[in-house]
């Protein structure tokens, strides 16, 4: 036996055993590294590995109205989706698929191989119709299978479409109201999270997770759909008949800023937004669009002066020979010759300019500001919905005597339709602004309960109750005796003005013939229930006064809309002047020969409808000396061409 | 024969047996899902394999154990013949498993002569090394020799390509030859030879499979699709383990992320279900069997028992070292597996017979001290006080 007496190799043998020892050490290190310094981080990772989520999408709430007539529904739409890996034979189909849905062969075989559990076929097989659906499923396809989704269904078509908005595929708000409230309406979506090997396989001895999704809520809004409905008719028969450029409509009530209708025209399909150019269905008219507001504005005029007592409307006289002096420069009343002797109420009646340009002299620039920015010109009115515009008020170092004569009867303001509905609503519910809103409740989907509810935001009071009702009475009368005869329902006691806004055209000067005609009217004047503002942009065909074309269409929004909400009638509201027994006919003037813009000192007192296309009156009916009860119809022909002298 | 028994190492008799033990409830626990998912087999089929190798095992354990290590040295020629036939046996009929020719089918069972290659290249060296002890610093009498019989086993199994068994056979040849005492100037000079030869092989191999197979080795996380997957997915049973881990049987990674659970990747396996306990007990005996051995092969009088138990000794320190260092991203992923924890039926039964080997040795060690102690010590007190010291030695080793 040879016995290790080699010192060398002893040594070595120590070398190696301490070697043994340290490789043992860093394993250990390392083990416990990976173990407990990266141990976290890797148990995150290694969830995510395991964990498979089914979604489950939640229902997106409906929209109704505020009697709970539904306006935006879910409907279920069919949706194909694939499973890959039972797919045997993925070239015919992805050809069968192709076929059927409209889409790229290409990408059909790419969808049908890849390396996925599940796939939707996005966006061709996704929510498509049921006539799609029976085909494919008449295939009998492996590995197809058709699923049901669900899809907002808008039962009304293009009503209210600017106000609903459209949600898209996946169902995300949007537009409209759809997008404002999207959070809430959408709900959150729901998942069973499973743990699963390698394959995909669930492992049954981990527990599933299942978060169930949460339903959006059901929205109700202040919209009335009977009051809708009527405006909608309304705004289809203007734009029947003018063809104009564009209309508006808002109905508010002012007792609480909420809104009882909103229309616009063009309009869409919010089902088939896709059909329609962007500038339609991205521009909510009533909220978006800024204009110079003309007559309606005249309103905040007569509030600032009443409150401020710098008129007695029965009592002061004014006499307007058809124009003002306004530093250097002269401003016409839109009647030539002016209105002559005239108590101030018959300034307002017969919406007089020079009476107006007075009523801002006396106020001042100051005052005059400071009430247009208390009725909440120049800044949002903060209506729940997107791309609302604030309109231009001119700045106050700009402002003099002529900037604050032309504001007094609203030209070279620049303001958007909602907020002369708010001012106006305010100016007459005895001085409360109001915030404008449409969602008024939600509701929970399943009890139908109200989780939570819209009150009305007062923003100040402007006026005192004292001088909205003398506006009311004012306003009234310019409906029973003024310029807003049209708008007359009986027993209902309207008020109202009018407004004829000139627009300013690219070359920044005003267009011709191109005016924005609009009415702003509420009812019952003693305890206003709405106010209506209808204007149409360019009506053809016709003279462009408010008072032909918009005045009745408020008339008959405001006479429908509340016999429909079951107003009562009144029996002490100022008559209709013609029907007074003392009051003589009117004798019918000699129109021929003159031109449409040239009529507007005539109509006062009667009613005009147009035949043809043109400058010049060529013909009318009844003959010139007939006489007629105030507020009949003359008909008159127009042509381009003078006509001839003889 | 009561008295041979008594003189076994009673901790380097246990502990493998034990560790074999615990491998196969970790490979039933490992492989019951993919053994019925993957290899379509019924769940228990790998741990009943195991189970039958470690019978066969444990036969030749006791037989090792018993029959007196120096006279393997006789049978060191016909050993190196059969190992070199097998080798080349295995080239031309080998079944080919994960791009590599290792195996050969005897019935129903597969065998890795590469696994018995490295057994007989430790016998062959320690005993040629032993035997050239009075001549150990003349290179090319002493040296060299049995370098080329190491060369062409290399070769073959390189060929196979089993890379991971031949670095392992590679190392344990350098502890060897680093043990029995040849000169620095020499160490140094086979060092550099085998580091050109490396350096110029891999010029020859390096394949860009083999490159993202090193690199995903250290940036898991850069390619977690492809070559880090397997790092990552390890990284993931060890990580979620934590100290206590999740509960034997309740690991997630052995259900198809982890690749070979019952195998190479065991010890993740171990670390997800039982944490860095088990980790620890598992790496504590590993410990306990080399350190021992290496202990042993310090107390060895005869240099050819030392330099053999050496072998043995690192040969299990360094395949678990190449093993945990790939689970754990220190080294590259090479398919070695983790000796007596792993599935493999070759692999057991070659490392109990070369750990039955070890306590052979060892009780040689042990005999020979208590006849030392008997023979030089007459007086009956002295005796007595040798025999505490021995024993606390023993006590102490044994807390190792």
């Amino acid at each position: 036996m040879k016995r290790v007496s080699n010192v060398t190799m002893r040594k070595r043998l120590v070398t190696v055993f301490l070697l043994g020892i340290i490789v043992f050490g860093i394993i250990d290190i390392r083990l416990g590294y990976v173990q407990f310094v990266l141990g976290d981080w890797l148990t995150g990772e290694a969830k995510e590995l395991w964990s498979r989520d089914i979604i489950f999408e939640p229902e997106r709430g409906d929209i109704l109205d505020k009697n709970g007539e539904v306006l935006a529904e879910n409907v279920s739409a069919p949706t194909v989706m694939l499973v890959p890996r039972q797919i045997k034979d993925p070239e015919n189909t992805a050809a069968s698929l192709a076929k059927i849905l409209n889409m790229d062969k290409e990408k059909a075989y790419q969808e049908v191989t890849k390396n996925e559990n599940i796939v939707r076929l996005h966006p061709e097989g996704r929510k498509i119709s049921e006539e799609k659906a029976d085909a494919i499923r008449a295939l009998g396809l492996e590995g197809v299978y058709i699923a049901e989704d669900s899809k907002r269904h808008y039962p009304k078509g293009s009503y209210l479409a600017h106000v609903l908005g459209f949600s898209g595929i996946d169902n995300q708000g949007l537009m409209g109201l759809e997008q404002y409230y999207d959070e809430q309406l959408s709900g959150e979506k729901g998942s069973l999270s499973y743990f699963s090997d390698a394959k995909g396989q669930r492992m049954a001895d981990l527990a599933d997770v299942y978060n169930p999704p949460v339903d959006g809520d059901s929205l109700k809004l202040s919209i009335d759909s009977r009051v809708q409905t009527i405006m909608e008719r309304e705004l289809d028969l203007a734009v029947s008949k003018y063809n104009p450029d564009g209309a508006i409509a808002i109905a508010v009530d002012p007792k609480t800023g909420g809104v009882l209708g909103m229309s616009s025209r063009p309009d869409f399909d919010p089902e088939h937004y896709q059909d329609y150019d962007a500038s339609v269905y991205n521009k909510n008219l009533p909220i978006w669009s800024t204009y110079e507001p003309g007559s309606t504005f005249k309103i905040i005029t007569l509030a600032a002066a009443l409150e401020e007592d710098a008129v007695d409307l029965y009592e002061e006289e004014f006499y307007d020979d058809g124009s003002i002096e306004v530093g250097g420069s002269t401003l016409h009343c839109w009647k030539s010759g002016g209105h002559g002797h005239q108590t101030f109420l018959e300034v307002v009646q017969n919406s007089c300019n020079p009476g107006f340009v007075t009523l801002g002299e006396r106020l001042g620039k100051e005052k005059l500001f400071s009430y247009i920015d208390d009725f909440g010109f120049g800044k949002k009115t903060g209506i729940d919905l997107q791309g609302e515009g604030t309109g231009i008020l001119f700045k106050p170092e700009n402002i003099g005597p002529v900037e604050l004569a032309t504001t007094a009867f609203g030209q070279g303001v620049s303001v958007t339709p909602i907020q002369q509905v708010m001012a106006v609503a305010a100016a007459v519910n005895g001085g409360y602004l109001y915030e404008p809103y449409i969602a008024e409740e939600w509701l929970d989907p399943k009890t139908n309960k109200v989780v939570e509810k819209t009150e009305p935001t007062l923003r100040k009071q402007v006026i005192s109750n004292e001088t909205s009702k003398e506006i009311r009475e004012a306003l009234e009368s310019v409906v029973a005796k003024g310029t807003g005869r049209s708008a007359y329902v009986e027993g209902y006691r309207v008020g109202g003005k009018t407004g004829t806004a000139q627009k300013v055209g690219e070359d920044g000067k005003y267009m011709s013939n191109n005016h924005i005609v609009s009415f702003i009217g509420f009812a019952p004047a003693d305890d206003p229930e709405i106010v209506v503002y209808v204007a149409i942009d360019n009506p053809k065909d016709t003279v462009q006064f408010g008072g032909v074309v918009a005045a009745p269409i408020v008339g008959r929004v405001i006479g429908d809309s509340l016999r429909a909400l079951g107003v009562e009638k009144r029996t002490d509201g100022l008559e209709k002047e013609y029907q007074w027994p003392d009051q003589p006919l009117v004798e019918v003037p000699d129109l021929i020969g003159l031109t449409k813009s040239e009529l507007m000192e005539y109509m006062v007192n009667l009613s005009i409808e147009t035949n043809g296309k043109g400058e010049y009156i060529i013909d009318q009916a009844p003959e010139p000396g007939t006489k007629l009860e105030q507020g009949k119809e003359v008909r008159i022909y127009l042509s381009e061409k003078k006509p001839d002298e003889n | 024969m009561k008295q041979k028994w008594k003189d076994l190492d009673f901790t380097l008799f246990i502990t493998p047996l034990l560790l074999t033990a615990f491998g196969i409830v970790m490979i039933y626990s490992a492989s019951m899902v993919i053994a019925v998912v993957k290899n379509e087999v019924p769940s228990n089929y790998f741990m009943i394999r195991q189970l039958m190798w470690f019978g066969l095992g444990l036969i030749f354990y006791l037989f090792c154990s018993m029959f007196a290590y120096r006279h393997y040295q006789k049978l060191i020629k016909p050993m190196i013949i059969v190992i070199v036939l097998l080798l080349i046996a295995v080239l031309l009929f080998g079944r080919e498993t994960n791009y590599a020719k290792s195996w050969l089918d005897i019935g129903p069972f597969g065998f890795q002569p590469s696994e018995l290659a490295k057994l007989g290249l430790i016998i062959y060296l320690a005993s040629a090394y032993s035997k050239k002890q009075q001549y150990i610093d003349d290179f090319f009498k002493a040296v060299l020799p049995p370098l080329v019989m190491t060369g062409i086993i290399l070769a073959l199994i390189i060929k196979q390509p089993d890379i991971g068994t031949a670095g392992v056979i590679l190392l344990i040849a350098a502890t060897v030859i680093f043990s029995s005492g040849i000169k620095f100037r020499h160490l140094f000079l086979l060092g550099g030879t085998v580091i050109v030869i490396i350096g110029l092989a891999a010029t020859q191999m390096v394949t860009p499979e083999r490159i993202s197979r090193f690199t995903g080795a250290y940036q898991p996380f850069d390619d977690p699709d492809l070559n880090g997957f397997h790092l990552i997915q390890s990284y993931l049973a060890i990580g979620t383990g934590g100290i206590t881990g999740q509960g034997l049987g309740q690991g997630i990674q052995k259900l198809g992320y982890l690749p070979e659970p019952h195998t190479d990747f065991i010890m993740a396996v171990i670390a997800e279900e039982l944490g860095f306990l088990g980790v620890i007990v598992v790496l504590g005996m590993l410990a306990a069997i080399v350190l021992r051995g290496l202990y042993i092969a310090n107390q060895c009088r005869d240099s050819f028992g030392s330099l053999l138990a050496i072998g043995i000794s690192s040969m299990i320190g360094i395949q678990a070292f190449i093993n945990l260092g790939a689970i754990s991203g220190l080294l590259p992923i090479t398919g070695v597996t983790l000796p007596f924890v792993s599935y493999g039926g070759s692999s057991l039964l070659i490392l109990l017979i070369s750990t039955g080997i070890l306590n052979n040795i060892a009780k040689s060690v042990r005999a020979n001290e208590q006849r030392m102690t008997k023979e030089t010590i007459p007086d009956e007190k002295e005796y007595e006080k040798n025999r505490r010291t021995v024993r606390q030695r023993r006590t102490w080793s044994q807390s190792q």
